[in-house]
């Protein structure tokens, strides 16, 4: 993108999505549908999101406008590159329905789409190499001062090349922490409900960095169970589950807990022990991803580990060390997308119709249309 | 941060003579592209067209309508989202002329986007409300015009502005520099001086940071205190002498242009003139308050309307020849 010194009366610097060939739709984004396309002239391939603007009483959507925001001031192997953005020709004549693209590097697979497919299998070091990737990707974000906020399989690209890429920022947003007697009121109604951790069921408005990390651990949990661990379909049974798994939320275990409102208007089943470890050693075999994968999913998220410490584990240091995904990932000649993917759990197919993963989104209100408007506008 | 910034890279320049290139530029295209359509008017008509002067004029105006707007807003607009709004108009208003995009509306449109970009959330209705009472106009103006600001800033949202700088400078002064016992005494004179410099092009030249510092060292002045010696002795502590001199350069250079601008508002009379003139050579299907506006709009929406016909017809004829080609086996 050239600093323009002629000025002429089209948009200087916005192409004509047209510049693309259209391949197949790979995806469906947060704010959009997202499909692989080329470049016409360079044949490079790109994955095109389309910003849907239908309905928006408020404009240009928010989450759209920081999406934008974020991902120009973010530059890292770990976090996808947008490339540029283009529009469709009608301009400003169609009261604002033209559309607008980002167009970013095109990446060969999701995470959830490689997990889906049985062929493909992954070795301890790559899972390590995965992990790896993916928490440089959240250091780096985090100390940018970002929350990724739908932390999920399939929003964890890899490349045919094997590198891990963090994608879909359309719940991204930037955090501070709270000065004291300031707190944060960012919405609680983030990401997809399978991924989300203890303090946002139980309605936490001033959360940090700690929710990315819940959702790197169930995602690391998944690269052996090769399905999401809990699935609950509404949040009262999501917060089950994790008591099952994690072990009753008590004051004991998290000291402040009782600060919100839902711990005590919720039912929280009680005399639940910890069984991160015991339930998942018939799957994840190695001990030290054992130990990471119990300190990524501490109920209290101050005593969360954090991406820093997570890349310092053992996990990451003893043999087999980190190994390249490149020779695995070479055997695979197609791409691989949750999108395209067989549903993972046939049993649980109880999506309702305006999700955009029919069959994998949980049935919890993580991606539902804000329906009080002032609420979700605010953050 | 602002090191790896698109308005590093896309909205910083080296010297005024290439910002006001870039406004001859724009408004050199506009007549051409006016003159395209209107062979009786010459390009070079100064008494028909705006010229950059008055375009200077004009802009200038409005940042005054738009900073009193901000100023007056309940909730109180942080200055943050002031600074972002004003930084919108003005680089706008540097590749395109008030006729491409007539300020009384691109203002608003400016504020609207500034406060969801740096997160000051208002709802369009809230909005719509504190500009006027028949707010149904402009909500849709508002909305309709804000994907086009949007590409004409290149998806450019981010805006580093000095305020947070300047804060970051109180904090060193306070931690690093005891021998001055009250900086806080500075904070006003130092935020008069940003506010002034946003309606000079000082923002389109130098950093955030070189801005702050002006305004802190002009404040200083200003109070009669000198912190000279937290510059040399503290801020630039170890640096060689070329810095020292090249950042001493840049702080006169802010203060200069500064000096020599003329913030003051202009005249109502001057305002009424160029207004007057404006409404007869801005573009007006850009407008969606103008009655042009509209009608290029039913125009298009009639043209649909008959695509859609046509093809519907189409459709029908086709259909009928199958089915009588059915007939007739």
């Amino acid at each position: 993108m050239a600093k323009p010194t002629e000025s002429t009366m089209d948009f200087p610097f916005c192409h004509d999505v047209g510049k693309y060939e259209r391949i197949t739709k790979i995806g469906q984004g947060t704010f959009g549908e997202v499909f692989k396309a080329r470049d016409r002239k360079s044949g490079r391939l790109v994955a095109l999101k389309k910003v849907i603007m239908e309905n928006e009483k408020e404009g240009f959507p928010i989450t759209a406008l920081r999406e934008i925001k974020i991902l120009q001031l973010l530059r890292h192997d770990n976090v996808v590159d947008l490339i540029e953005i283009c529009r469709t020709k009608p301009t400003q004549y169609n009261r604002c329905k033209g559309s607008i693209y980002l167009v970013f590097e095109f990446c060969a697979h999701d995470l959830a789409g490689l997990l889906s497919n049985a062929v493909v299998k992954f070795t301890l070091g790559e899972i390590k190499k995965v992990m790896l990737q993916l928490l440089e990707g959240l250091f780096y974000i985090h100390r940018n001062k970002i929350l990724h906020r739908d932390m999920k399989a399939a929003n964890i690209l890899i490349t045919k090349n094997g590198v891990l890429k963090l994608a879909d920022f359309g719940l991204a947003r930037a955090f501070s922490y709270a000065k004291t007697g300031h707190a944060n009121r960012y919405t609680n109604r983030v990401v997809t409900l399978w991924y989300r951790p203890p303090e946002l069921l139980l309605g936490d408005r001033d959360y940090g960095p700690p929710i990315d990390l819940w959702g790197a651990g169930c995602i690391m949990t998944e690269m052996w169970t090769r399905t999401p661990v809990m699935q609950g379909h509404t949040e009262q049974q999501q917060l089950t589950l994790i008591s099952q798994l994690c072990g009753s939320i008590t004051p004991q275990v998290w000291p402040d807990v009782e600060k919100y409102e839902l711990y005590r208007k919720l039912e929280l089943p009680q005399g639940q022990k910890r069984k991160v470890k015991e339930r998942l050693k018939a799957y994840v075999k190695d001990q030290y991803a054992l130990d990471l994968i119990d300190k990524l999913l501490s109920l209290d998220p101050k005593h969360r580990i954090d991406s820093d410490e997570a890349l310092n584990h053992d996990f990451f240091w003893t043999e087999p060390l980190p190994c390249d995904l490149l020779n695995m990932l070479s055997q695979h000649k197609t791409s691989m997308f949750e999108y395209l993917a067989p549903p993972r759990k046939p049993s649980n197919a109880h999506s309702s119709g305006h999700h955009h993963h029919p069959r994998h989104q949980p049935a919890g209100p993580a991606r539902q249309q804000p329906t009080d408007p002032a609420y979700d506008r605010i953050f | 941060m602002f090191h790896n910034s698109t308005q590093r890279k896309f909205w910083t320049f080296e010297t005024e003579e290439e910002i006001d290139k870039l406004r001859e530029n724009s408004n050199a295209a506009y007549r051409q592209k006016f003159c395209a359509r209107n062979k009786n008017v010459s390009v070079d008509d100064d008494n028909f067209f705006i010229t950059t002067n008055e375009h200077r004029v004009f802009v200038r105006h409005y940042e005054e309508e738009l900073k009193e707007f901000c100023w007056k807003f309940k909730p109180p607009m942080p200055l943050s989202a002031i600074g972002t709004a004003w930084a919108y108009m003005r680089r706008l208003y540097l590749r395109r002329s008030v006729m491409h995009y007539h300020p009384k509306l691109m203002y608003l449109v400016c504020i609207w986007l500034a406060c969801k970009t740096e997160e000051f959330n208002i709802s369009m209705e809230q909005y719509a409300q504190s500009i006027s009472d028949d707010n149904e106009v402009i909500k849709d103006a508002i909305l309709t015009i804000e994907l086009v600001l949007i590409q004409e800033l290149n998806f450019h949202l981010t805006v580093h502005n000095p305020f947070r700088p300047l804060e970051g400078f109180f904090i060193d002064l306070k931690t690093r520099f005891p021998p001055f016992s009250n900086p806080d005494q500075l904070r006003e004179h130092a935020k008069d001086f940003l506010i002034r410099s946003l309606s000079t092009d000082v923002t389109l030249l130098f950093t955030p940071s070189q801005l702050s510092l002006a305004a802190l060292l002009s404040a200083a002045s200003k109070c009669s205190k000198n912190i000279d010696r937290y510059v040399t002795d503290t801020l630039l502590k170890g640096q060689p002498q070329k810095v020292l001199r090249e950042t001493i350069q840049r702080i006169k250079k802010i203060r200069t242009i500064l000096k020599s601008a003329n913030t003051e508002k202009p005249s109502q009379e001057e305002i009424r003139r160029i207004e007057l003139k404006l409404e007869r050579c801005y573009d007006k299907s850009k407008d969606p308050t103008s009655q042009e506006y509209t009608k290029i709009q039913n125009m298009l929406e009639a043209e649909k309307h008959e695509r859609h016909a046509k093809k519907r017809k189409l459709e029908i004829e086709k259909r009928q020849k199958i089915e009588s080609d059915l007939l007739r086996f």
